[in-house]
């Protein structure tokens, strides 16, 4: 088996992220409700090594319809090793996150879904463009009013996320912080590693406290944190998830497989005592997911 | 338990296998020629690959099940340890075959051996070479999964599936024989003893009619193929009746008022389950 895609050199041209695009594409594009599909290049920074972005133009009464489907369509057509994630850090956009294998290679699509005909519909400078179906006569005219996109936004935000969901987004962002911590960014592995951390919290506030809802945004110390330590401390299954959280965040951001391996290790203890039903039902996706990237 | 005394009249672990050789045998399939050949049908999603090492012809490309007397075919002369692993079972083989099952593979639920003449009992054998935790099979309600190490027994004339999940790819030697006396030595003390077994959960109604509307959702949106894989998929999911992922895509094309699609389901089921 080849070395995973974030060992590639940057600016190899993505092959393996391309790859997984055109596959991607042909698989949503199937839809006449899909307008438009656009690749959307990475950013310059070597950070996206891995990482494919996927800008979808649907018809704007049915984006909703299409946010219902894509996640069972991405894992049936395209074959994600785990279920997609809702990425709230993107302002202003409803972005899931998939993590496609590609050649034995692990991709981390993200999938933007936008109303055909609106300013966020553009695709930026650069894109590459694998459907246009208003270049091929094939799309009738958009029209503004069918904007579904700030109600649907504002939907995405009050939903509680459960904890299949944040034990995931957990690993995807694992993926990344190794990426960054392996290449020497200490920092932006630094940025990533406390959005881990983050999810991986809001996976044992969501399991372990009765009603607690979303951490508030204006919340004025610790960004979510405050407490924490005390509120675990409580219960014998929450001293136990404190201490592998301890250990995860005393280790820092891997920089090596065996590190990598490590903070798997305790990513799935920590969840296993709040969450065991999740875990287990994750078992084999997150089995592949380990195999992908040599940590068995 | 009734559920799994039925389940091991399905499916069993016959015996573990010496380490060492197994990573001999699997080396030589991991070196096998790349062009494995593909069968195409009804039976799965793609992503199913077969070279023959036991057939009729002694041409590792044919891969029809049929009964024979299997001769050894060319692959299986260039593959040492692995001949030497089939011909230490004493089997009359009546196939034998390297499959390999890429990742998101299905083969849907089905029967085998139902084209079969001769009398005499059949068998499947499977030894897993390359596997993973998402890998399993399905028969009488229960998911199964394959552990490398050992070698397992299936009774493909009941309906059952497998797949791989989320991959990596998965490799297995897959052989079908005769029930005779060096089959029953073999599998003398086989059981389900030990092997974790994951009993499926029945669906409830709500389940079943939200899946159903998320596939109508699906094949509205013109995604025909990915409402069809959506409900094949369930049977991994759910011990149902047979043939109830079929019945659930007709109920699909018919809320769509597509009956060409629901007919031509309605069909397939029967080829599936050769209930014809
Ligand atoms: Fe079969």
């Amino acid at each position: 088996m080849t070395a995973t895609l974030v060992l590639d050199p940057p600016g190899a041209g993505h092959p393996t992220a391309l790859a997984c695009l055109d596959r991607v594409a042909a698989a949503l594009g199937t839809s006449p409700e899909v307008h438009a599909l656009h690749a959307v290049p990475p950013p310059a920074d070597p950070r996206h090594d891995g990482e494919a972005l996927l800008l979808v133009a649907v018809r704007g009464d049915r984006l909703g319809d299409f946010c219902s489907v894509l996640d069972t369509l991405v894992q049936s057509e395209v074959g994600a090793v785990l279920p997609g994630w809702r990425d709230r850090s993107v302002p202003d956009a409803l972005e899931s996150v998939h993590l496609v294998p590609q050649d034995d290679h692990l991709v981390r699509l993200r999938v933007r879904a936008v109303p055909a005909g609106t300013p966020a519909a553009e695709p930026p400078a650069g894109s590459r463009t694998l459907l246009d179906r208003a270049a091929e006569g094939g799309a009738p005219a958009d029209t503004p009013e069918d904007d579904l996109l700030p109600a649907l936004l504002a939907a995405e935000h009050r939903r509680d996320r459960d904890p299949a969901e944040l034990l995931t987004e957990t690993l995807v962002r694992l993926h990344t912080v190794h990426a960054d911590a392996r290449a020497g960014r200490s920092l932006e592995a630094y940025g990533g590693f406390t959005l881990l951390c983050t999810a991986l919290r809001e996976l044992l506030r969501a399991s372990l406290i009765a009603g607690a809802g979303p951490v508030p945004h204006a919340e004025p110390y610790a960004a979510g944190w405050a407490g924490f330590d005390a509120t675990l401390a409580l219960t014998p299954i929450g001293r136990r998830c404190r201490g592998e959280l301890h250990a995860l965040v005393a280790a820092g951001p891997p920089a090596d497989t065996p590190a990598l391996a490590h903070a798997v290790e305790l990513v799935l203890r920590t969840a296993g005592h709040a969450a065991p039903a999740v875990v287990a039902g994750l078992a084999g996706p997150v089995d592949s997911y380990r195999r992908y990237l040599h940590l068995d | 338990m009734k559920a799994l005394s039925v389940l091991s009249e399905q499916v069993g672990r016959i015996r573990a296998l010496d380490p060492y050789t197994l990573d001999l045998v699997g080396r030589e399939a991991l070196t096998v020629p790349e062009n494995l050949a593909t069968e195409y049908g009804e039976y799965q999603s793609g992503g199913w690959k077969t070279l023959s090492l036991y057939n009729d012809s002694g041409d590792p490309m044919d891969a029809t099940i049929r009964d024979c007397e299997a001769k050894e075919t060319t692959l299986l002369e260039r593959m040492p340890a692995t001949r030497e692993l089939l011909r230490s079972f004493g089997l009359r083989y009546m196939w034998a075959r390297i499959a390999r099952l890429q990742p998101n593979s299905f083969l849907w639920e089905h029967k085998d051996y139902h084209e079969l003449t001769d009398e005499r009992q059949h068998h499947r054998l499977h030894i897993p070479l390359v596997t993973n935790r998402s890998c399993a099979l399905v028969t009488g309600g229960a998911r199964v999964h394959m552990a490398h190490g050992h070698l397992w027994w299936l009774m493909p004339t009941h309906a059952h599936g497998a797949c791989n999940l989320t991959g990596p790819d998965r490799l297995h030697i897959i052989m079908d024989c005769y029930g005779d006396e060096a089959f029953e030595a073999l599998t003398a003390d086989m059981g389900l003893d030990g092997v974790p077994v994951d009993l499926l959960p029945e669906p409830s109604k709500k389940e079943l009619s939200e899946h159903l509307d998320l596939a109508v959702m699906l094949a509205g949106m013109g995604y025909h193929e990915a409402a069809e894989h959506s409900l094949l998929r369930l049977f991994y999911r759910y011990a149902m009746p047979d043939g109830t992922v079929y019945d659930l895509i007709v109920s699909t094309y018919q809320r769509l008022g597509d009956e060409e699609r629901a007919e031509a389901w309605a069909a397939k089921k029967n080829v599936m389950l050769c209930l014809d």
